[in-house]
Parts: C-alpha cells; structure tokens; sequence
C-alpha cells in the first residue's frame, strides 16, 4: 500500500529529443526548466523538445538531477559537478546554452553565459570570430571605419588564443 | 552524436538574448572591440536595449576607483595651486592585495569657483564631466550661478544621468562657512545627459527653493538626492529629498541628535551613505573611534533607528564610508571605510575584515641644498634653495627625481632646519613635502633649541615638540662640560587638514642638562640625548609623545672611539645608538636590553672603509626581501643591510647639505578620493 502511494507522488515525464531519443524524469526534476513547468501545468506528461539534440539533453537531465537533490550537506558536491559540467568545448557550450535558453533554466543559463564570457574574457575580435564560427560580413574599408571610430577600444594586447 | 552537436553549434543560431547576455558579461573595452566580428554583433552592441541591460547589469559589478592626486602646481608666489593632476584607478575589491591599476589621468584647473565631485560615476569639476569608464571628457554649460555643489544622478529607465546643481542666489556669499548662520534661499537647476546625445545648451532651472543655513552633505540613493543642511543651528541637522526622474521634492526629515556633538570637530563628522540601497546617516566619534550607522525607519514619524555601531580603533581621523557591497561570495554588509587605510568591514558579522591597501608607497625622499647666497661679507648664509627630490630605492641605479624647491631664509638666532617624521621645519614654517604645502606656525615663546616631530597614527595627527632653554641669550650648542641649565618643552598639534594652533602650549616637565646632542623619535617617543656637564658621559631622556609623560633618563655606554661621532637612530622600530668612528672607519649600534638595568647591548659593527667623514644613518626600511636595511650617508649612500652583513652603494648625490629620508603619508584628505561606483557606460559619441 505504501509503495503505491509513493509511486503516486512520484509523478513522470518524458521528454523527446530533437533525435527523436525519449528521456523518463521525474515531474518535480523536470519543473526546474520553465518551459517543462509550464507544459506540466496544462496537465502535459510527454514533452517534445524539438530543439534539443539527446547529448545536450542527456548533460542538462544530469543537470537538473544534481540540483533537485540540492541540500546544505552537498554544497560542494554541486560546485565541483558544476565545475565539471562547464569544462568542455566551446561548441558543447553553445549547444548547451541553447537548449538552457529554450527550456528556460536559469540558474544553468547563468553559468553556462558567465562561462563562456570568462572564456572569451580579452580575445581579439578574430580570435572570436573562429570560436563562434562566424564569417565575417564586412569589408576591410568598413571594418577600418568602426575601428577609427572606436580607436580608444583597440589601445593594447588583445589575446589571439582559441581556447 | 558527436558530429550533430558539431554542426548545430553555430552561434547564429543562438537567440539574441542569449548573446546580449553573453557580452553583457565583458568589460565595456572590449565590447567594443568586438563590434567588428560581424554586422550581427556591430547592431546588437549598438542598440539602445543592449546598452540599457549592459548598465544595469554591471551595477552589480563592484570595483573601486581610486582618485588620486599626486600633483600640485602652484603659482609663481608658490602659495596658490593652479592646478592639479588627478589620476583615475581601479583597484579590485574582490581579489585579494590587489593593485591599484592606474587608467588615465587629467589636468584639473583651480579656477576660483572651483568644484570637484564625484557623484554617480561621473567626474565634475570646472564645467567639464568626465565620465572614468569611457575616459571621456565633455564641457558642460556654465552654470547661472556659482556652485554650492553638484549631485549626479543615474536613471537606469532611459540610460540618463540627471546633474543637479544646486547653488546660492545671493552672489558672493561664502556659503561653505555659514554654520550657525542665518538662512539663505537656495535653488536648484538640472542638466540631463543622455547617452551619445547632444549637451544641453544650459541649465533648466526648477521652481522649487529651500531655505537653510549651509550645506553638510549630499548623496544619491535609488533615484533619490539628499541633501543634509543645517538651519541656523549647527547642533540640528535636516535632510530634504528629491525623486530625480519626477523632479519632485519631498518633505524634509530631522535627523536625530548628533551623539558626538561634545567633540570640537574640524571636518563634519556627520555623513550620508548608500548602504545596500537605502539611505544611511552616519556619525563618527573621533576620539572613540566609532561610527554609528542610523538608518530612516519610518519617513512620516521621522522616527530613526540606531542599526550598527562599527568600531574602528587604529583607523586615523576622519574615515569616511566608501560604499558598500557584496564583496566575498554570499554575505552582505560588505562596506569599505577610507581613514589612513582602506578597511574592509562587514556590519552584519561586526567585524573588520581586512586593510584593503595602503594608498601610499614607501619611497625615500631625499633633500639637498645646492644654493646658498651669502650675505655681503660672504661669511653668513642669508638664504639657501633647498631641493626636495625623491629616490626610489627599491629599483638599482635610479636616478633622484626632483619633486620641489624651497627657498629658506636664514635668519641669526632663530634659524633652525629640522626634519623629523616626515615633516620639515624652518624660520617658523612647517613644510609637507608630501603634499609640498607651507604654512606658518607660531613663532615659539623662546629661541630654540631643536624641534622634534611624532607622527601618531591611531588620530592621525602630528606632534611639534620645541625644546627650548629658558636661559634667553645662552649659547647652548657650545656648551660641552659647562653646567647644567634648565630646558623645557612646548607642544604643536597638528590635526589633518586642521586649523593651526595659535600657540604653542607650555609642559610642566622641566631637564637640567649641558647640550644637547641629537635628538629623534621612535615608536611614538621622543629620545633626547643629552650631556649634563661631564663631556663623557651621556644620557637619553625620552618622552611618550600621546600621553605626554616623561621616562625616568638612562645613561649611555660610554663612547668606545674618543672625539668620535655619536647618534640616535630607529632601526626596526627599535632605538639605536650609534657611535662611529672616523679613523677605524666603524660604527658601533647599541640597543637598549634592559631599560631598568640601562644595560646596553653593541650588536652590530659596521665597517665602512672610504666612507668619508660624519657619517650618518639615515634610516631603516625594508627593501630587499624580509629583512630591513640600513641606510647610511656619508660622501655617499649606503645600504647596509645589518643582517647579512652586507653592503651595497647608492649611486653618488650632488652636493647635500641636509638629507632625510621619507615615506610618503597622506595628511591632509582632500588629496585622495575614492568612489565606489558599477563602470556605467555614457556619454559616448
């Protein structure tokens, strides 16, 4: 009787990823994401995520795992999973910040923001170009102009690494 | 898998709040180098939304700026400052022995309706705003009327600053020095300032006018300015307030009784703070060392209530609350104190934190005097230039900088040159060569005999103490084995840019000695070394210079090398006696062991060989490392370093006639200003 009742309590979701992988979670893990909160409150229990891939899915469910369980005793446990968590790549960390932003989560939002802004903390303008993948759509003549205008900004060292 | 995430991680297809976020996160410099890396991002930074959440955002960003100002120039007559460097500095709040980070620095004019505040993030001063993060510097119109004081304040909504001038219109009127005076109508104008917009032609002036006697002090909290003023009676103070975005004034609030008003306070020891975004009113208690911290508890009843009560023994005179943060991690009640140091303080925890930094640097300040003019029978000095020049010697081989000239007129009798603790002393005049100011002292009651100086730190003040013989017309500098004569001693204090005393105040304390030998002070006491009439035999008398009790006198050893050199000196903090030598080119330091026994230890012998003659230690700093060297002048420095046993040459020095040795000390506070304010980006073009 009483196993029952905790089942009960107990509430699941599913959650589907863009790959078409399904996760089980539990209801009170999930409702740390906004987005999941608010579809469990129109009485949804299968979440399609169509715009987060399973290998992001999986680190964020291991996430939120971690931080239901949040207690005194485990303070440090979580820094060091939390440490952990953001030492990777700069892409797995645009792809994690994006699925974080879709779902609304923001306490991992915060982190995953500050970490990358740590990381490209004094980089030089290409150097940030090569880490966001971006190509760059001006011409010589006006990036020249902007950088006329902003000379003072460009006084210095810059940091031309790309990690 | 792998190769999924690869390709969809492409920046593009991050959200532009995501983005925003990110770069919301960097330095403002660097922002802006990044609008380069693509269109995208050049529109992104440049938008008036991104702009808003970057200023809100780094208002949680705490560091602090240092404002310093190392350089004075006067007018030809040397007694005006015309103008003045102010250097702008960031220190870290959040790490640790942080150094402060020199930015930029700029020439500040003193014009005579001179103003200088720092308010909000910006800089005012002579029609110009400065905005420190941008390094900007934009003239602003001329105000109708001259100043009383300029409030800044920062209206996150519509990224503005509003500048409220608020001024007297009476003309000519010293409002500064109207404590206890009669009323005067007071009006305000204001500036608004918007981001990358034009300057306002002039100034919009409000109908509103306030009534009162003279203004104490002025802060902005959450949009609201606060003006603290006095009406006419100096023991009751009221605070008004205006809502800066409505421009509306609120009914004004009596502050409670000032619990210190007993103390003959210089500067106002009433302050008003931003604590953690709500107004604070603060008394300081000088001579107990205590703040207390009164926060509004309900505006209707105007009813106070007594929060905090910070303790801060040792901190020196007139500390004044920086700011407040959230400094280390999660716990609140962070709040910085600027006294002689920057101490870190947390009131909820009660207790201090740690010494921030010391704002000033130990250097070594070095005087020589090239010039003499000599009378017309050339055989009396009557003038002589005196140059002060720093050495830096913690770096080898540096040159000595020239830092200021004095010119010193000799007159008969009276004429004494006098470095003690920092200070100079000359025909009545006391110089600081810190702040390179001179100001006359009252001439003393009888011809002198020497001056002593006693820095003390726990109220940062100083202590002239003149010894002089009763005896008028006695020549006591050539008194060896004459008899002995009765001496006494005056005293000069000197508080932080305090009034100087009118006179000098007369101890009971009375010494019966021959000449006087040397004289210097360590640790807060006064050491005179003196002979009673045996030309052997020498003594030291000593005075405790805060209470002003005298130590029962202990004789010296006797000097080892007859017709030698014999001399007080302060190595380690500890009193030194020093005889040399010229012919074995030794000198001899003795410590005291025993004060009771007059038991005397020789600890140290320093051989010196081509030294030249009267060689004399300078001091004692720690320069190399743990262990503190000596520093000796004889035809040239040296560096001894007594623990080593080790001996290093300073480069030669031009013709000296006097030299000290000095550390820089702040005395006089408006030469440094700290704010402690978020980096606001504004005012860009």
């Amino acid at each position: 009787m009483a196993s029952t009742t905790e089942t009960k309590q107990k509430k699941m979701l599913i959650l589907k990823s863009a790959d078409n992988d399904e996760f089980e979670i539990e209801e009170s893990v999930g409702v740390q994401s906004e987005t999941i909160k608010n579809l469990v409150e129109d009485g949804f229990t299968f979440v399609p995520l169509p715009n987060v891939y399973t290998k992001a899915l999986i680190k964020i469910i291991d996430y939120l795992k971690k931080h239901a369980n949040k207690t005194d005793s485990n303070d440090e446990e979580i820094k060091t999973f939390d440490k952990d968590f953001v030492n990777t790549t700069f892409d797995d960390l645009f792809e994690l910040v994006s699925a974080a932003n879709y779902l609304h989560i923001s306490c991992l939002m915060n982190m995953l923001c500050q970490t990358i802004a740590d990381r490209i903390k004094d980089k030089s303008p290409e150097a940030v170009r090569k880490i966001f993948h971006i190509n760059c759509d001006y011409t010589p003549e006006e990036e020249a102009k902007i950088r006329k205008a902003n000379a003072q900004a460009f006084e210095g060292q810059f940091d031309e690494s790309l990690d | 898998m792998d190769s999924t995430m690869g390709l969809n991680s492409n920046i593009m297809d991050l959200p532009c709040e995501v983005l925003v976020d990110i770069l919301s996160r960097l330095s403002l410099k660097h922002v802006h180098q990044l609008q380069i890396v693509s269109k995208l991002w050049h529109r992104t930074i440049s938008s008036p939304y991104f702009r808003r959440l970057y200023n809100i955002k780094s208002s949680s960003r705490r560091r602090a700026r240092v404002v310093q100002v190392p350089n004075f120039k006067y007018s030809s007559s040397r007694w005006e400052m015309i103008s003045r460097t102010i250097i702008i500095s960031i220190l870290d709040l959040v790490v640790d022995n942080s150094e402060i980070q020199e930015e930029f620095s700029f020439e500040d004019i003193i014009a005579p309706q001179h103003s200088f505040t720092i308010s909000s993030n910006l800089i005012i001063f002579n029609n110009k705003v400065c905005n420190p993060t941008t390094k900007e510097i934009v003239d602003i119109p001329i105000p109708s009327n001259p100043s009383v004081s300029f409030d800044v304040a920062y209206i996150p909504s519509n990224n503005t600053y509003k500048i409220v001038h608020l001024y007297g219109t009476k003309t000519g009127y010293d409002y500064n020095f109207n404590h206890g005076g009669s009323h005067v109508e007071f009006r305000f104008e204001i500036l608004t300032l918007r981001d990358g917009g034009p300057i306002p032609n002039s100034w919009r002036i409000l109908t509103n006018q306030e009534w009162f006697s003279c203004k104490i002090d002025s802060i902005c909290v959450n949009g609201v300015i606060h003006w603290l003023v006095e009406r006419g009676d100096t023991m009751k103070k009221y605070i008004f307030s205006m809502e800066i975005e409505s421009e509306e004034f609120m009914s004004s609030i009596s502050c409670p009784n000032n619990p210190y008003v007993g103390e003959i306070s210089i500067w106002e020891n009433t302050q008003l703070v931003d604590l953690n975004g709500k107004l604070c009113l603060s008394y300081f208690s000088e001579e107990l060392s205590l703040i207390d911290l009164y926060f509004v508890k309900n505006q209707k009843n105007q009813e106070w209530i007594k929060e905090y009560t910070i303790n801060l023994l040792g901190i020196g005179s007139w500390p004044r609350i920086i700011g407040c943060g959230q400094l280390q991690g999660n716990i609140n009640g962070d709040i910085i104190i600027d006294g002689e140091q920057l101490i870190l303080f947390n009131i909820e925890e009660n207790r201090r934190l740690y010494n921030i930094k010391s704002l000033s640097r130990p250097r070594a300040r070095v005087l020589h005097v090239p010039n003499f003019m000599y009378s017309m029978s050339w055989w009396e000095t009557i003038t002589q230039t005196i140059i002060i020049s720093t050495l830096d010697l913690a770096i080898d081989n540096s040159e000595m900088q020239e830092e200021f000239r004095l010119e010193v007129v000799i007159a008969p009798k009276l004429y004494s040159f006098t470095i003690s603790s920092n200070l100079i002393i000359f025909n009545n005049k006391v110089c600081n060569p810190t702040t390179k100011e001179i100001i006359d002292i009252p001439i003393p009651s009888n011809p002198s005999v020497s001056f002593d100086v006693a820095y003390i730190p726990s109220n940062n003040t100083y202590k002239i103490v003149h010894l002089y013989c009763t005896k008028i017309d006695y020549d006591y500098k050539f008194n060896h084995d004459g008899s002995p004569v009765e001496f006494r001693f005056e005293i000069l204090t000197l508080r932080d840019g305090g009034p100087i005393p009118n006179s000098w105040r007369g101890l009971e304390h009375q010494e019966w000695f021959a000449s006087k030998v040397d004289s210097t002070c360590v640790n807060g006491i006064i050491h005179w070394l003196v002979e009673r009439g045996d030309g052997m035999k020498k003594c030291i008398f000593s005075m405790e210079i805060e209470s002003e009790e005298f130590m029962s006198s202990i004789d010296c050893p006797s000097n080892p090398y007859v017709g030698g050199n014999v001399q007080l000196a302060d190595v380690n903090g500890k009193l030194c006696l020093a005889y040399y030598s010229e012919e074995l080119s030794r000198m001899d330091l003795y410590f005291v062991k025993y004060l009771k026994n007059q038991e005397w230890v020789k600890e140290h012998t320093i051989h010196l060989s081509g030294m030249g003659s009267w060689s004399k230690i300078m001091g004692c700093i720690q320069l190399q490392g743990k262990t503190r060297d000596i520093i000796i002048d004889g035809q040239q420095f040296i560096l001894y370093n007594i623990e080593e046993n080790r001996l290093t040459r300073l480069p030669k020095h031009k013709m000296m006639m006097h030299i000290g040795l000095y550390f820089d000390r702040c005395f006089k506070l408006e030469n440094t200003r700290l704010s402690m304010q978020p980096s606001v980006g504004l005012l860009s073009k």
